[in-house]
């Protein structure tokens, strides 16, 4: 269960009235979410204060006694074949709801890494006449001009696919990292690093050293080593 | 709107209020006929619990309550029953209740404070979440899932399968996994001491060590963790980052080792036959047997040959030792 699927179930789970399965996950997301179990209090507060109320509140006087005649002696208005309907009608488009964060995110790894590893195989079984860049290449990233090796260029479209996901998931981090324990932030940062130390020595070496299926494959495992725990991080 | 259907329901909502009068502790004691298989539910916050399965078709809450106005809610029965400590005004104080199921029953324990769980007797699925509290799970369910933030977590029963995630708390496995056993760490430790079968391990920052190989898949990633395995025909693929890999035993199938600025070594048999070769960018290189190199590459055969053995490193070591 993520944190917005959470804020929108929040009132219900309160109330108690959730599916057995969605009120545990709910629960399991509040024991590890401070915002959320924040509002969890606030809801209960409300709730406590609501229930301290009293159940009925004579008004001072009996105003129905007054009200009533006048009601009733008003014709009633027929419905239109539209009001009888039970449903309230919609006008417009009927509002979608959002994609949870978290889909996306997941959607935007699945993507790169399909992408990514269909580029690499087309590019490394990809014969003298075949194209091998796609028409990303104009953007591909610095580096990847004339003066580059091969093996770069061709890895560039992956690299591009795999900058995009880590960044989608790097804004979605940015946006929870609130959520998560300091010591938390700090190793995944610590491990972060340690992956971009990797993806840039591996990057300098394929530079060198442009026609190692090895080292290709090594950037590649780093790149996927920080999906993993970019991956990993959003959905705690 | 959802705020009104909430109070409604909450004003209409009829609890069974098992403990005892105000006082500073309230006794609790309660129980409810269940099916000899069905679904144990149990919420608690702080405190401890205890689960255990017995004989009887009955579900049974014993201990305490420690703050007044608290309350252990007893609901459902036959296929499902619900346990839940609630609290007067918010979330629940301590509670140290002993709930016992019947043995065949599945259990789904939630601890969102700091309550040590503690599960045993129990054959079907258990499946735990907890923050700060210690798991231990013994005993033989069928299944074991553990959710854990920061407490530490041991399975020391038998099962076919586990599945246990750990934010920074320590894994330990000492129980047997028949099948399967995938353990997520990021921050702790783990330690499978016990049997398993197929084993599947992710960490950042934890060590692993797995002690007991015996013939089963080993799938380990890790990013700085070190990792440790012994045991007998080792198989399967370790990927590292930065840490260090020791593989030890004797090997069963093809092994793939990858390690970026990590070490790797390789502790055989002296006797081993196995299809060796191993790439290291800028690391070195050392055999106990002898391999051919060519370029940045190592190969040769051990033995009369065997299972394919692949390592393959940026900067880290490659050492292969015979035993």
């Amino acid at each position: 269960m993520t944190h917005d699927q959470t804020l929108e179930l929040l009132d219900d789970y309160v109330g108690g009235e959730l599916p057995p399965r969605e009120e545990r996950d709910v629960r399991r997301h509040l024991m590890q979410c401070e915002e959320c179990r924040a509002e969890e209090t606030v809801l209960r507060m409300l709730l406590d204060e609501a229930a301290a109320l009293p159940e009925e509140i004579a008004p001072e006087r009996d105003l129905w006694q007054s009200i009533a005649p006048r009601l009733e002696a008003r014709a009633p208005v027929p419905a239109s074949p539209a009001e009888r309907l039970d449903e309230v009608r919609v006008i417009g488009p009927r509002p979608v709801r959002p994609l949870p964060w978290w889909m996306l995110a997941a959607a935007s790894v699945a993507l790169v890494v399909t992408t990514s590893f269909a580029t690499l195989r087309f590019a490394d079984n990809g014969d003298a006449d075949t194209p091998v860049l796609p028409a990303q290449q104009a953007q591909a990233p610095a580096g990847a001009d004339g003066g580059t090796p091969a093996t770069l260029v061709r890895f560039a479209p992956a690299e591009q696919e795999y900058e995009k996901a880590i960044g989608d998931l790097q804004a979605v981090l940015a946006q929870h990292r609130a959520r998560l324990a300091p010591e938390t932030v700090t190793v995944l940062e610590a491990n972060l690093r340690i992956i971009d130390q990797a993806i840039r020595e591996s990057r300098a070496a394929l530079a060198r050293d442009p026609e190692s299926p090895e080292l290709t494959r090594m950037l590649t495992d780093a790149y996927g080593a920080k999906l993993n725990v970019l991956r990993r991080a959003v959905s705690l | 709107m959802t705020h009104i259907r909430t109070l409604s329901l909450a004003a209409a909502a009829a609890a069974l209020l098992l403990a005892g009068p105000a006082g500073a502790q309230q006794q609790v004691n309660a129980r409810q006929a269940a099916a000899s298989n069905g679904t144990v539910t149990i919420e608690i916050n702080n405190g401890a619990l205890r689960v255990v399965g017995w004989g009887r078709g009955e579900v049974q809450v014993t201990g305490t309550v420690e703050r007044d106005g608290d309350r252990v809610q007893l609901e459902g029965g036959g296929r499902r029953t619900e346990v839940r400590v609630e609290g007067r005004r918010g979330r629940a104080g301590p509670a140290s209740l002993e709930v016992r199921v019947p043995a065949g029953s599945s259990v789904e324990v939630t601890a969102t404070g700091n309550a040590p769980i503690t599960v045993s007797g129990v054959n079907g699925a258990v499946e735990t979440v907890t923050r700060n509290g210690a798991t231990r799970v013994g005993g033989s369910p069928r299944t074991v899932d553990i959710t854990s933030q920061n407490g530490s977590v041991t399975l020391e029963g038998e099962t076919d399968r586990a599945v246990i995630s750990s934010m920074s708390g320590p894994v330990r496995l000492t129980g047997a996994v028949r099948q399967r056993a995938e353990i997520n760490s990021m921050n702790g430790a783990v330690d499978v001491s016990g049997s398993v079968g197929e084993v599947e391990i992710s960490s950042l920052n934890g060590a692993v060590r797995v002690a007991n190989v015996t013939g089963g898949r080993v799938e380990i990633t890790s990013v700085s963790a070190s990792v440790n395995v012994t045991g007998t025909r080792l198989r399967g693929n370790v990927e590292s980052v930065a840490g260090s890999v020791v593989l030890s035993g004797t090997l069963g199938g093809a092994l793939n080792v990858e390690s970026h600025a990590g070490s790797v070594e390789l502790r055989l048999p002296g006797n081993t036959g196995a299809e060796v070769q191993v790439t290291s960018w800028s690391g070195g290189v050392n055999s106990d047997w002898r391999l051919h190199r060519e370029g940045r590459e190592w190969s040769g055969t051990l033995g009369r040959g065997g299972p394919n053995v692949s390592i393959t490193t940026f900067s880290g070591s490659v050492k292969l030792t015979r035993r």
